[in-house]
């Protein structure tokens, strides 16, 4: 036997033999593209200028290729945008991943602090429009349907300061059918309350930095129920959502106790975050505390920041995983099916893997296509980059490859995210920027330019996605459950545009499909309450589904 | 007449000759003898007494001791070889005021070394008297200027709370070749007190280069590294010190503090603890430890947890985290009432432990009891905003996100 090992090591030898390189399941390629995001950092480290960083994913002119908006910051004494660099921007996606500047024309340079982009087609006119989140004032853009967009924000009624607390700084917005009538209404984040002539001074060695929230007085979020006719009406005290004001970095959407409503969660900054269940009829009641949502398991209040809202396990119950800073952990809480989630950041090997780590923005996707949901997480941490700071500002992104059933694998270099300098990174969405089947990233950091991962991961996996238009749900079928089953295993997902850290990502549902070419079934749980069946769906492919009109 | 008186005296200081060298040769039976003779034919000799209280000390008399060094320091207070010698006597039985104060009277007299001084130092510090200490060191740092005297001076200016005094006497100790350890050790600690944590890495690092077998040093590291949030590199500097002296209990407190931070290192802090817990299998800590570190791993095994939680209650009732550690873990298996129990208790000794209200609050939930679950949320709100506020106070620094 000896005999025969020796001499197959002096054949490989002869040939030059090397044993292959560990090959990453997951793998990007990192593609450049010219936005840099500027926040108008000061010495005086006033807080939004460590803060911004939305981006969105969407299909602006419905020719099926993903676009991208980011949104920029501003001179932060005016909150105006006084120069060029400060403009948000939107590229056009030729279909093959190469992108066109169409700011100018699409009119969504913006004038102010901006922060997150909210993507959703609020009027059902089959065009998706967006919202901008800023320092003290929001922008609703309607999508004109030929390249343009005009700012209705007035029309709409989303420019009034707060009659308490005055102008907010929102972070992001959600877009939810909070009522089941087929039209998207808009939560909005906001995040503390900031002033820039009563900045708090906070010091470091090396001199001043970023302050801790704890200095700045909580602020409400927003509801604002869409009317159907382009106005929406301020519904943030009667829906309950007002009698929690809180420091909110995020929301998602998710029905986690499948009674046919869309709940909301909220990580907050170094508070308890909240679960917004949605009672129906537009109102809400907070139940983290009750539901086990509310803080780390080990009643540590945490700097929450970004989260995603989708089921991790495959087990047809949305989870939650949010992120925060370095020594905090990226806490995945699995929803127990009863209405209440499991702290799982520990099980799932996330908690080891992420303390040392500050991230921004998770996104919940299959990028390797195996059927199992990873989550990406942007990082990089609030502070300045002092030369002492031991756990370090400017971070890599990681993907944290779930290896099946909620354990996780940790990828950094191995993934290629390395190839790029660490950053301060904020925002992330996500689409197929190519149409090769493969979900891609694209990332924004402080003060560098935006990044754009392709996403070149090995291995011949299956996928399929789906786009779907609601008739008598929302024309983007917000809040649609879309259950696929194949000879694999059964899989949940549900449509929601916005998620991670202020950003957006509207491209159509994915799922990784493994070895399987095909799909045994689809089910649709259009949030009218329409069910509708597909039998033996190929994959590989963007399946079309309108909903019935029952 | 004249013959006699000479004859006596020599026997005289013959039993005193006579019973300094049974002392010298351990011989305390005979020492006492000779000693007791000699004390009886001059009662008014200093030598005698300092030689009686060292023999009835050897004796197990204290009581005699002290009385005969009583009498010492009443017939020979102002001969420099009494007062030394009642130094040194006080030193050994502990009282050390009274040995700091003899020494300084030994040290004051003329023509007194400057290694008199240093030692008044010592035993002035040793005695918590830091003024004093700071004052002979000085003396004798204008005789002798050696490192040892340096960081003598160092410590006296830590103790008296004058650390900005203090840190370039120890710099200057832990700098000077050849420095032991200890100096290094001190300097690094001292620098951590003074929250320079940057500077305390520097100088432990290089301590642990030099003296890689000290305890003390790689204690002061991971010390250091905990400050610094460098908790990987805290929780291997711990694991060292437990491998170079593993009596020493600090580290596995701090091990316990940081469980999560480490990673592939969880193995073995849990061995660490399982063995210091079979050294001493009556202390109810490593017990706590042990299970507090199986809690950390990722699939934890519950039965063991509880086992070594409720023995470790055993061991010790009154210990807080025991009781909220199994509160909580009763709790995640549902046992509702038992984890009641469990965290009231450890709200009982420790009301200020935020954590257990907030886990009791979620138990009271469970059992319906609505209005107590509304309460100790309430207590946990309260106590987390307390907490939050005192981490605001301007003295806190720095004050940016940590």
């Amino acid at each position: 036997m000896r005999a025969t090992i020796t001499a197959g090591i002096v054949v490989l030898a002869a040939l030059n033999w090397h044993a292959p390189a560990f090959q990453s399941p997951i793998h990007f390629a990192y593609r450049p593209i010219p936005f840099t995001l500027e926040t108008s950092e000061t010495p005086e480290r006033h807080a939004p200028e460590t803060m911004a960083g939305g981006v969105a994913i969407f299909d602006y002119n419905n020719d099926g290729a993903l676009d991208i908006f980011f949104t920029n910051g501003a001179d932060i004494r005016t909150l105006k945008k006084n120069s060029p660099k400060y403009s948000n921007r939107l590229f056009s996606n030729d279909g093959k991943g190469h992108f066109t500047d169409v700011t100018e024309k699409a009119g969504l340079a913006g004038d102010g602090y901006d922060m997150g982009a909210a993507v959703c087609d609020y009027d059902n006119d089959g065009y998706k429009d967006l919202f901008v989140a800023g320092v003290h004032g929001n922008h609703l853009y309607h999508n004109n349907g030929n390249g343009t967009f005009t700012d209705v924000t007035h029309q709409a009624g989303l420019d009034r300061p707060d009659a308490e607390y005055g102008p907010l700084w929102s972070v992001a917005g959600l877009w939810l059918d909070v009522n089941n009538d087929g039209l998207p209404d808009l939560f909005v984040v906001n995040y503390l309350a900031w002033d820039f002539a009563h900045e708090p001074v906070c010091t470091a060695p090396g001199g001043r930095d970023y302050c801790d929230p704890k200095f700045y007085k909580k602020t409400p979020n927003q509801l604002f129920l869409n009317n159907g006719d382009g106005t929406f009406k301020d519904i943030s005290a009667e829906s309950g959502i007002r009698a929690h004001p809180g420091k909110g970095m995020g929301a998602a959407a998710a029905d986690y106790d499948l009674d046919g409503s869309m709940d909301i969660f909220v990580p907050n900054d170094k508070l308890e975050n909240f679960l917004f269940h949605n009672k129906g009829g537009g109102k809400f009641e907070e139940v983290a505390f009750e539901a086990g949502a509310a803080l780390r398991e080990d009643a540590q209040m945490i700097s929450g920041m970004g989260l995603d809202f989708r089921d991790i396990d495959n087990d047809g119950y949305p989870d939650i995983v949010y992120v925060a800073l370095d020594d905090e952990t990226f806490p995945v809480l699995r929803n127990t099916g009863k209405g209440e989630f499991a702290d799982v950041t520990r099980a799932s090997g996330m908690s080891t893997l992420s303390l040392p780590m500050a991230g921004y923005s998770p996104t919940v996707y299959d990028f390797d296509n195996d059927g199992w949901k990873d989550i990406f997480v942007t990082r990089g941490h609030v502070e300045v980059m002092l030369p002492e700071r031991h756990g370090q500002v400017e971070q890599p992104n990681t993907v944290f490859r779930n290896t099946g059933g909620m354990k996780f694998a940790a990828l950094t270099a191995e993934a290629g995210l390395a190839a790029q300098a660490p950053r301060r990174h904020r925002g992330s969405a996500v689409g197929d920027l190519n149409g090769d089947g493969r979900v891609d990233i694209v990332t924004t950091a402080i003060g560098a330019p935006a990044e754009i991962w392709m996403n070149d991961s090995p291995g011949l996996n299956h996928w399929i996605e789906f786009q779907l238009e609601g008739t008598k749900s929302t024309r983007d079928a917000l809040g649609a459950r879309i259950k696929v089953v194949t000879h694999g295993g059964t899989q949940y997902n549900h449509v929601s545009f916005n998620f991670g850290y202020a950003s957006s990502s509207a491209g159509p549902v994915h799922f990784g499909l493994g070895a399987d070419k095909s799909v045994e079934a689809v089910e649709i749980r259009w949030p009218s309450g329409i069910v509708q069946e597909l039998k033996h769906v190929a994959g590989d492919r963007i399946v079309r589904v309108k909903e019935p009109r029952q | 007449m004249i013959l006699a008186t000479a004859l006596f005296l020599m026997m005289q200081q013959d039993d005193l000759r006579q019973g300094l060298a049974a002392l010298n040769r351990n011989d305390p039976l005979h020492a006492r003898e000779y000693l007791e003779k000699a004390s009886k034919a001059d009662p008014q000799n200093a030598i005698v007494w300092v030689a009686l209280a060292q023999t009835y000390l050897k004796s197990g008399q204290k009581e005699l001791a002290v009385e005969s060094v009583r009498r010492a320091g009443q017939f020979g207070a102002e001969t420099p070889a009494v007062q030394h010698a009642l130094a040194l006597f006080y030193a050994g039985i502990g009282d050390m005021a009274e040995a700091a104060q003899w020494e300084r009277r030994f040290a004051a007299a003329p023509g007194a070394s400057a290694q008199t001084a240093a030692n008044a130092a010592a035993l002035s510090l040793e005695a918590g008297q830091a003024d004093e200490a700071i004052k002979w060191a000085q003396t004798a740092l204008r005789g002798e200027d050696s490192l040892a005297v340096h960081h003598l001076l160092g410590k006296a200016y830590e103790a008296a709370g004058q650390l900005e005094r203090a840190l370039p006497e120890l710099q200057r100790a832990a700098e000077g070749e050849p420095t032991p350890d200890v100096f290094m050790a001190d300097y690094g600690q001292a620098l951590l007190e003074h929250r320079d944590f940057a500077d305390a890495l520097t100088v432990l690092e290089k301590g642990r280069q030099r003296f890689p077998k000290d305890p003390q040093l790689a204690l002061s590291y991971g010390v250091a590294c905990y400050a610094q949030r460098r908790y990987a590199d805290a929780v291997s500097a711990f694991l060292e010190t437990i491998r170079l002296d593993a009596t020493i209990e600090q580290p596995y407190v701090f091990l316990g503090k940081i469980t999560e931070h480490a990673g592939d290192r969880l193995p073995e802090v849990v061995a660490a603890d399982a063995a210091w817990e079979r050294r001493a299998p009556d202390n109810y800590l490593p017990v706590f430890l042990h299970g507090k570190a199986l809690l950390a791993s990722s699939a934890p095994d519950a039965a063991e947890i509880e086992t070594l939680l409720r023995r470790s209650i055993k061991l010790n009732e009154a210990f807080w985290e025991s009781h909220m550690e199994l509160g909580t873990l009763l709790s995640g298996q549902g046992k509702w009432a038992e984890a009641q129990r469990e965290l009231s208790r450890s709200i009982e000794l420790n009301p200020g432990e935020a954590r257990s209200h907030y886990d009791l609050a979620r138990v009271y939930l469970r059992l319906g009891k609505t209005d107590q679950a509304k309460a100790e949320r309430a207590e946990y709100e309260r106590l987390s905003a307390s907490a939050e506020s005192a981490r605001s106070l301007p003295t806190t620094s720095p004050d940016r996100r940590e």
